[in-house]
Parts: structure tokens; C-alpha cells; sequence
């Protein structure tokens, strides 16, 4: 085969050669740039503090930004928020702590407390929490962030899961107001399940953390434990009574749910409350905030009810979180703390506080006595509209209950007790693989052993 | 004309055709005396060592550390911030490989290496001669087929998720209208779910495979092509004989490369199911990511990263095996 | 009489018609949600043909976002890997597929190692690694996170296509004086230019998609890259699917230009066939 004598020569053509030119020009123009803008890790100086939170949407970003741009002009202290996906926030506290690069204030929900509490990474807040509880008097959950006496977190916001339902679907059915009673719930969800609608959207599914927060909302109702007891020496409860009377009615519940249940999460969900496809389910009110003026017809139609118990003579109870700023020991290690509790007095004053919540309308709560009289709270266009729903979403706020912190209960683990998702993978073993009640929920009791480590 | 005959002919071709030798050494005459020859060497040597080491320095450093501090996490008890670590043992281990769950995923897993390994090399190569033809449009798909792959998973696996909601999704609209269903179809139910994963990520490949595969397609010589139509060749014969020999070591790569990336693969499935529905599609990397980011249990995570390493280090060194065995690559050369 | 050269066409058309589908309808999908308004989005029954139009969502997302810091992020760290992948690529490469020297079958095999581990087992020793080095924080770290996933395969496949390369070519470029690196340059990277560009796209799309070692590296959000910012809106509750489209078909943008810039020396490295033709 004769070769190609061109192929030796063969170097790049002019045009070639101008084209890699120019590609390597700007190639190493960007190379510059990143090169250089690494930004520094720890803030300088006691009045440049840096806040960790996992509001990661941008409307919400963007109404923090505002809130500590007017915290800064009015004070001169900046915070920088860094919004930290959820599902990688354990991480980055993970890595941060050893390497002591932990903020100086962390918005917590009471499992990440625990996490950072039993690893002594806080900071105690007792004076300045008297002083606030004082002037706003925050609702009794504030005793998530009660350990040893002393308190450690301040809450600043709330989610809750009530009922939510389509109040002209149920009077079309021939049902008055929201069903109090898990019968009241069953009868209603099997009248009213149809091809199109089901009668209530059940989830069943371990994607994420909706089917988990939905049968644990129920198993509180019912005054199911998952654990009891002191922090480091927890016993797992699961199995008993009340838990298998509450699977029991879910398996029920769960003839009327709709397809898709057993992948359902947040986005599924939501997109079928915003069109219209559900008819009783249980969540938050962002859905309806959302469609509020996009579709204000549909958005009407919504109502908001306490969860069903199981009788009325049993309390009301229902998965919630207030969320709460705590103070990192790297912030006393920098000496940034009295800069960070003159934030929390700021953004505890109920007119800021309110502020703070509309950066979600429908979504964040109250956690306080004031700030629902907060003349921002009370004027806001969806808070007037929907007010029956806020005034719900407010009340579920004083009955809200995180898993491994039921009744007074303080586990370390409960981070890893709710990132389990075990009440619905519980569930799922029942309707999904078709176990029986009692054996399933034994199973349940054994895995959260396992992940207490006893 | 018969097989064995164009076997015969592109065989002869092929040997004519200068090759690589095993080690690429140009031959003594480009140097002249034998001491200029051994003193090329030498050089050859040296430069080869610099040109490669820094690779493979940069990568070890960065590998070996993960390995040791994992075997050394998988043996030790620790808490959720990997503080207070306490000798364990093999404790995790035991544990794990006694448990039921442990060996459904190690099946899963295969299942679902296996099955992307099918869905993917396949129609991507099928993909490949049909784009190596010419037809209306083929230059166009030619140069974008690969768009598909370049979107962040994060983004395919939402439009996907979407498109196969069950209420709201426009494939059960598109399957309704069609008059072909009359219930919603669950794509991601506990029996479709692993199906759906293992499409969507053959989705996301497919395009990968072929544009690799018509790279190698391309560079296939035109005369043994011509010789073997001379032959009176037909299509498949000329692709059994002229092209498949040149496109086998591209393959070999890729499909050794894709059986490790898929054996470990994670963010697709995870976004897709979590793992879900009632672990039908908890494959291993799932399952140690669970464990650990989750179930904050990091030495038993570590366990399972350390069996499953093993696991595709296995695999992998007996699939390698199997290709120097055939040779596959320029003439003999791997 | 149907033949098969008249059937051939027609399976053409049809094959052309499924590819089309499968692999444009998604993209389709999600552009056509990008420029959508919310409640056409939203509606129960989905619309293949827009009815409305809107560029509120891409307004939401280039204005009301990060998105061009993110951007700017994006594009440093993905230069970087490509430049960094193409030199020590091609180096390596070379050296293993036409330098001999002992261990040199070894040295192949180990550059694959990377590839046995899951990443996320790499993500707590590796963020303790960068700390050590210095290089958390930093863009820089990221990049060369990010050729450890990139270099394997690269070297792996450039090594099979200078193999493929006849060897008689160095002679004669020797005989001509020419070094063993002037023979890269010179013979190798020119003849290899649609393998090179292969490289190049898979570097760039690599690091352009990677997000979770540029989460875990960084301190703070003005040095996350898109993937990161883009993964952070879809974690939580509530899920605006037209912004999330138009920051998607925006993230996918420079990919398209790098891959349009590319794709010219790929298709016409195709189109000659290199040196065999």
C-alpha cells in the first residue's frame, strides 16, 4: 500500500492553526478567571457572618437577599446565605465540622439540632431566649430545641401538613365541612373515589420524604411512638397498638388512592394539586400559594382542615417543623456571636419576622403569638384571600410533631430515624408486597433498632 | 463468491497492510548503528515514563486514599459525624452478607448492569451503521444525536419523570388518545420500575455509543471495503468481515468502560425512584448511599463500597481477560 | 417484486422517524415548557404545540437568579478540564500506545482504576484530600476532580486510535529527523482530530454535568457551577417546571456552542477518513 506522503507534512493549516489560536486564547482567558475567583471560606472580621439554610428556590433566595440587605443598611453587619440543597446539607455539616469551616448561624429542623447539639457544635441561647419568648411568646414546640435545660435553638419559621381538600368537590358529594375522623375520612374517600379523582391521595412511596411525613402525621394521631426516652438510651416503640391500628386503617385508605402512589414525592404531588386532580390529600399550603394568582379559581376551591383522628377524643396531631436559627461553635470560635443574636433579636421582631415568612406565601408559618398580628402578616394579598388556610396552617403549627422527638422523646438519631422513611417502606411492604400488618410493622420495629444501633 | 473465500481475501489484505507490532518500535533502520538504536531506546523508555506517570500518579493519589480510608471506615463503628470511631471488625461485613436485602440488590444490580449493557451497546451500534449511511437528513442527525447526552442528568430525569407521570404525563396521553390503553400506565411501578430506569438510561447512552462507534466506523480502509465488493460481498458479509474487525477494539473500550460505569452508577436511579418503589430498584450504589447519607451508618456503607468494589474489580478483570483472549485490538495489540 | 434496495429506503425513513421521537421528543418537550406561560404548563391535558408564549421563565432565571455567575463558574472549571484532559490525554496516550518501556501494560490497566469505585464512596475522602492540598474553595480543585473521571477513559480511547495509526509513518517522520514528540504533533494529533474531538465533548459534558463533588468542594455559592445551582432548585418542594426547563435549555446552551465548534473538525475528520482513504 503506498502511503500518503501527506499525511507527514501534515501539520495544521493556517486556518486551523488561527482557529486553535484563538480557541486556546480564550480557553486560557477563562483559565485566568477561575484561576483567581476562589472566594475566601470563612468570613472576616466579627461583623461578616455567614448563614446556612436549604430554601434553595429562587424566589425564596432572592427575598432573603432582600431581608439581609435592610439587616445590613440598618446595622452594618452582613450575612451571607449560602442555600444548601437539602439532601447534601448533612453532608456539607459533615465535612464542615472537623474542618471547623461550620457557619456562624444554621437554620435546623429539631433532627440536625440533635446532630449538632450531641457533637457540641452549638452554642446555648438561654438569656437571649427568655428575652424573646418574653416578647413574642413562641408556640409550645419551642421545646424541640430544649435540651438539658437550656435552650439551643431560636424558631423562626414553620411548615405544616394538614388536611387539604377541595371543599366544592366534598359538598358536591353531599359532605359538609372537613372530615375530623379517620371514619369520617374513609367513608368520604370511598364515596367520592372515582376513575378520575381519587378518593384520597394516599402516598405510598419512599421517594423522598412525603410518604413518610404522610403515615407519620397519622400514627400521631393515633399516639403511635416511634422511639422513647432520654437521648442515648432511646428504646425503639414502634411496634405496639396504636401502630398497627394505624397501618390497619391505611391499608384501607389505601384502596382509594390514586396511580402512582408508590412513586409519589413534593413535585408529583403538587403538580396534581395545581391541576385540579386531587380531592383530599394531605399538605402544605404552597401548592394553593402558588397557583394563587396564576389560577385563582382553582386556587379557591382548596380548603384546610386538622387531621383526621381517630376518634375526637384523641389530640390533634400532625407532622410539622419549626425551624430555627442555632449559633455554631465556630461563630464563638470567630467571635461572631453577638452579631448573630443581634440577627435573631432583628428577625424575631414581628414585623421582620413576617417578612421572613412571605418569602413563601401559602408555605412558612408562624411560630409565635405576635407575629400572626404583624401588620405585613395580616396585610399580605394571600393571607387575606386565603385566610381560613393560613389560619389552619397556623393553628397544625401548635400540634406539629418531628419523628424521634414524639412526647418529649430527644434521640440523636433522629436524623437517620426520619431519613429512613421506615413508617413508609413499612407501608409499602404492606400494600405494595402484600405483608401482613403485624409482621410488617415487627419488621419496621427491628430496622429502626438497627439504625439506633441497639 | 463464498464466505471463506472474502474471509480469505480481506485476510491477506489486512496482513499486507502495515500494522503496529506489539511495541511500536521503529524499526532499526530509521536509526542506523546499533548503539544509536539502543540509546533510541533508552530515550523511548524515559519518555514514556514521564509522558504517563503524571496520569497515573494524579489518579492513584486520588484512589489509592479513598480505598484505604474505606476499608479502614468499614471495619470501625462511628457516629453520624464519623465521630468516636471503635474497632468493629468484620462485624459489618458479616452482618451485611447474612442479610436478605444484601444479596436481592447484589442480583439487582447485575439485572440492571447487564440489561443496560444490552440496551445500550446494542441499538448503539445498530445506531451507528444506520447513521454510517446516506440518506436524507443523516448529516444532520449525524452531528446533533449526541444532544441528548449532553444534558445534565438532574434535567433528563425530571423530563422523564414528567413525561411518564401517570395522571398528568403525555405518555399515558399519547397511549390514551391512541385508543391504545384505557388505564393509566404506571411506568415506574414496583414490576416496571427497573424496565423504566434501565430505557431511560439507554436513552441517555445510545447516542454516546454510536457517535464512538462511527468514529471507528469511519476510519475503516476503503480498499479492503472495495476489495470485498470485488468479491461480490453483500452487506453483512462486508460487515462481518471488513468493518466489525476494525470497530472491535472501539467497542471493547466502550463496553468495558460502560460495564464499570454502570456496575457503580448512582444519580440517574436515585433521581428517578430513590431506589423506590419498595426497593425495586435499590441496586447497590443505592443501597451504600442510603446507608450512609441517610442512615448516617458510614461503616457498614463503607462495607458495601468495599464489596462492591471487589465485585467489579472481578468483573472487570475477567471481562479484560476475555478480550485479550480474542485479541481484540489493531493487530493483536491492547 | 419488492427488493431489498427498495425496501432499504423506506426502513431508512422509518428508522429516521423512531430516532427522531425518541431522542428529539424530550428536548422538544422541555423547550416548548420553557416558553410556555404556568398555566398552560399546568393544564390537565398536555399540549404538544404551544399555545402561548412566554419568556417570563427565561426572564425568572437569567434575571432573578444567579444564573451567570453560575454560568461564568461552569465555564472556568469546564475549560480547565477539557485543556487539562486533551494535553495529559494525548501524552499518555501516546506513550502507551507507541513508547516501550517496562509496566507499560500495567499503567493502562491502573488508569482505569478510578472507574471501580461508585463516586460517592470517593466524596468524604476526597473533600478531606482537597482541604490537605489547599485546594478546597477553589475552582482549580474542582477542575482537577473533575479529570479524574475524564483522563481514564480519554487516554483509553486516543491509545486505541494512535494504535490503529500505522507505524510506518514515525519511521518516516524519524527518518525526516523529526522527535518522538514532533511525531505526536505533528502526525498523530492531526490524523486524530475526530477522536480528539470525541475527547473534548466528553470532557466538557463530564464537567459541564458533574454536581456533586462541585457542591462538596465549595464553601460558599459564589463558586457553585449550574449544575449545582439548577440540582438545588429541583431538591424542593415546590417545583416550577417552566423555569426549571429554560434554566435547563440555558445550562445546555454552551455545550451546544462547544459541540457546534467541534462538531466542524469532527464531521470533517469523518468525511476524510483519515489517512487510509
Amino acid at each position: 500500500m503506498k502511503l500518503d506522503e501527506r499525511a507527514i507534512k501534515l501539520g495544521p493549516t493556517r486556518r486551523e492553526f488561527l482557529k486553535a489560536a484563538a480557541t486556546s486564547a480564550v480557553g486560557l482567558g477563562l483559565l485566568r478567571l477561575g484561576w483567581g475567583s476562589g472566594a475566601h471560606g470563612a468570613p472576616v472580621g466579627p461583623r461578616d457572618l455567614v448563614l446556612w439554610h436549604w430554601e434553595t428556590p429562587p424566589h425564596r433566595v432572592t427575598a432573603y437577599d432582600r431581608l439581609l440587605e435592610r439587616f445590613r443598611q440598618e446595622t452594618g453587619i452582613v450575612i451571607r446565605q449560602v442555600p444548601i440543597a437539602f439532601p447534601e446539607y448533612h453532608t456539607k455539616i459533615l465535612t464542615a465540622a472537623p474542618a471547623r469551616t461550620l457557619p456562624d448561624l444554621i437554620f435546623v429542623n429539631p433532627p440536625q439540632f440533635m446532630l449538632l447539639l450531641s457533637n457540641d457544635l452549638a452554642v446555648p441561647l438561654d438569656d437571649m431566649f427568655a428575652e424573646l419568648h418574653g416578647k413574642v411568646r413562641f408556640f409550645s414546640p419551642y421545646r424541640d430545641y430544649e435540651f438539658q435545660g437550656k435552650q439551643w435553638g431560636v424558631p423562626l419559621f414553620g411548615v405544616s401538613w394538614p388536611l387539604t381538600y377541595r371543599r366544592d368537590l366534598h359538598l358536591a358529594a353531599g359532605f359538609v365541612g372537613a372530615p375530623a375522623t379517620w371514619g369520617d375520612l374513609l367513608s368520604r374517600a370511598e364515596k367520592m373515589h372515582g376513575p378520575d379523582l381519587p378518593g384520597f391521595t394516599l402516598p405510598i412511596s419512599t421517594k423522598g420524604n412525603y410518604g413518610n411525613q404522610v403515615v407519620w402525621g397519622f400514627l400521631r394521631t393515633n399516639g403511635a411512638r416511634i422511639v422513647v426516652g432520654a437521648p442515648g438510651k432511646e428504646k425503639v416503640v414502634f411496634n405496639s397498638r396504636e401502630t398497627i391500628e394505624t397501618y390497619k386503617f391505611l391499608v384501607e385508605l389505601a384502596r382509594f388512592t390514586g396511580p402512582g402512589a408508590e412513586t409519589a414525592d413534593w413535585a408529583s404531588t403538587e403538580l396534581l394539586v395545581r391541576t385540579g386532580r386531587v380531592q383530599t390529600l394531605i399538605y402544605t399550603g404552597s401548592p394553593i400559594g402558588d397557583i394563587a394568582d396564576k389560577n385563582p379559581d382553582l386556587a379557591r376551591r382548596y380548603a384546610q382542615a386538622p387531621v383526621p383522628r381517630p376518634s375526637r377524643e384523641h389530640k390533634h396531631a400532625n407532622t410539622g417543623y419549626a425551624r430555627a436559627a442555632m449559633i455554631t461553635r465556630d461563630a464563638q470560635r470567630r467571635g461572631t456571636v453577638a452579631a448573630a443574636k443581634e440577627w435573631l433579636r432583628w428577625i424575631t421582631q414581628p414585623e421582620n419576622n413576617a417578612e421572613f415568612l412571605l418569602a413563601n406565601p401559602g408555605l412558612f408559618m408562624p411560630v409565635n403569638h405576635e407575629v400572626v398580628k404583624a401588620k405585613i402578616w395580616l396585610g399580605h394579598p394571600f393571607n387575606r384571600e386565603y385566610k381560613p388556610i393560613v389560619h389552619a396552617l397556623t393553628e397544625a403549627m401548635k400540634h406539629i410533631s418531628v419523628q424521634g422527638f414524639e412526647d418529649g422523646a430527644r434521640s440523636p438519631k433522629a436524623a437517620a430515624i426520619e431519613g429512613s422513611f421506615m413508617t413508609a417502606r413499612v407501608l409499602q411492604r404492606i400494600v405494595l408486597e402484600k405483608e401482613p400488618v403485624e409482621q410488617a410493622v415487627a419488621w419496621g420495629h427491628r430496622e429502626y433498632e438497627k439504625i439506633l444501633g441497639s | 463468491m463464498g464466505p471463506s473465500r472474502i474471509r480469505e481475501d480481506t485476510r491477506q489484505l489486512r496482513a499486507a497492510r502495515p500494522t503496529v507490532t506489539g511495541n511500536g518500535v521503529v524499526s532499526a533502520a530509521a536509526y542506523g548503528k546499533p548503539s544509536r538504536v539502543r540509546a533510541a531506546r533508552w530515550r523511548d523508555a524515559g519518555l514514556g515514563y514521564a509522558l504517563s506517570l503524571p496520569a497515573l500518579l494524579w489518579i492513584l493519589t486520588i484512589t489509592l486514599y479513598p480505598i484505604v480510608y474505606n476499608l479502614w471506615l468499614s471495619v470501625h463503628e462511628t457516629g453520624p459525624l464519623l465521630q468516636a470511631p471503635t474497632f468493629a471488625g468484620l462485624r459489618h461485613y458479616s452482618a451485611i452478607l447474612k442479610e436478605a436485602e444484601f444479596w436481592k440488590s447484589l442480583e439487582r444490580t447485575v439485572i440492571w448492569t447487564v440489561g443496560s449493557l444490552s440496551a445500550t451497546l446494542l441499538p448503539g451500534l445498530g445506531l451507528a451503521l444506520l447513521l454510517n449511511q446516506d440518506f436524507p437528513g443523516a448529516r444532520l442527525i449525524r452531528t446533533w444525536i449526541l444532544l441528548p447526552w449532553m444534558f445534565p442528568i438532574v434535567v433528563v430525569a425530571m423530563i422523564w419523570v414528567w413525561l411518564l407521570e401517570p395522571t398528568v404525563g403525555v405518555a399515558n396521553y399519547a397511549l390514551r388518545i391512541a385508543g391504545l390503553t384505557s388505564q393509566p400506565v404506571v411506568f415506574l411501578s414496583v414490576d416496571w420500575a427497573m424496565v423504566t430506569v434501565i430505557l431511560t438510561n439507554a436513552w441517555r447512552w445510545i447516542p454516546f455509543v454510536a457517535v464512538n462507534v462511527l468514529a471507528a466506523l469511519m476510519n475503516v480502509p476503503r480498499e479492503l471495503e472495495d476489495a470485498a465488493k470485488v468479491d461480490g460481498a453483500g452487506y453483512w458479509q462486508r460487515f462481518r468481515f471488513v468493518a466489525l474487525p476494525e470497530i472491535l477494539p472501539a467497542i471493547g473500550v466502550l463496553s468495558l468502560v460502560l460495564l464499570m460505569w454502570f456496575f457503580n452508577m448512582f444519580p440517574l436511579i436515585w433521581l428517578i425512584t430513590r431506589g423506590g418503589p419498595a426497593d425495586a430498584t435499590t441496586i447497590l450504589p443505592v443501597a451504600i448511599y442510603k446507608t450512609g447519607f441517610e442512615l448516617f451508618l458510614w461503616g457498614p456503607s463503607a462495607a458495601l463500597g468495599v464489596i462492591l468494589f471487589l465485585f467489579v474489580a472481578a468483573m472487570t478483570g475477567v471481562y479484560l481477560t476475555i478480550i485479550a483472549r480474542y485479541r481484540i485490538g489493531a493487530g493483536g495489540q491492547w | 417484486m419488492v427488493t431489498w434496495r427498495k425496501v432499504t429506503p423506506v426502513l431508512l425513513a422509518v428508522a429516521t422517524a423512531l430516532i427522531t421521537l425518541v431522542w428529539v421528543f424530550p428536548i422538544y418537550w422541555g423547550l416548548i415548557t420553557s416558553i410556555k406561560s404556568l398555566p398552560e404548563i399546568m393544564s390537565a391535558t398536555p399540549t404538544f404545540y404551544p399555545r402561548t408564549f412566554t419568556l417570563e421563565n427565561y426572564a425568572a432565571v437569567l434575571f432573578g437568579s444567579k444564573y451567570v455567575l453560575y454560568l461564568r463558574n461552569s465555564l472556568s472549571v469546564a475549560s480547565m478540564v477539557v485543556a487539562l484532559t486533551l494535553i495529559i490525554g494525548a501524552t499518555t496516550a501516546f506513550a502507551l500506545a507507541r513508547l516501550r518501556f517496562p509496566g507499560r501494560e500495567w499503567i493502562g490497566l491502573l488508569i482505569l482504576f478510578v472507574y471501580l469505585f461508585p463516586g460517592i464512596l470517593l466524596i468524604v475522602p476526597l473533600y478531606q484530600i482537597m482541604v490537605r492540598l489547599g485546594l478546597y474553595n477553589t475552582l482549580v480543585g474542582i477542575a482537577l476532580t473533575h479529570i479524574l473521571f475524564t483522563l481514564p477513559f480519554s487516554v483509553w480511547y486516543l491509545r486505541v486510535f494512535f494504535a490503529s495509526i500505522p507505524a510506518e509513518l514515525d519511521e518516516l517522520a524519524q527518518i525526516e529527523g523529526a522527535s518522538r514528540l514532533h511525531v505526536l504533533g505533528r502526525v498523530y494529533l492531526p490524523l486524530s482530530l475526530p477522536a480528539l474531538a470525541v475527547v473534548a465533548i466528553f470532557a466538557f459534558v463530564v464537567s459541564w454535568n458533574e454536581y456533586m463533588f462541585a457542591l462538596i468542594l465549595v464553601a460558599d455559592d459564589s463558586l457553585y457551577t449550574l449544575s449545582v445551582g439548577i440540582a438545588a432548585w429541583v431538591h424542593h418542594y415546590t417545583v416550577d417546571w417552566g423555569q426549571l426547563m429554560s434554566a435547563a435549555m440555558l445550562t445546555i446552551v454552551p455545550s451546544l456552542i462547544f459541540f457546534g465548534v467541534l462538531g466542524g473538525f469532527f464531521v470533517r475528520g469523518l468525511a476524510e477518513g483519515a489517512v487510509k482513504g
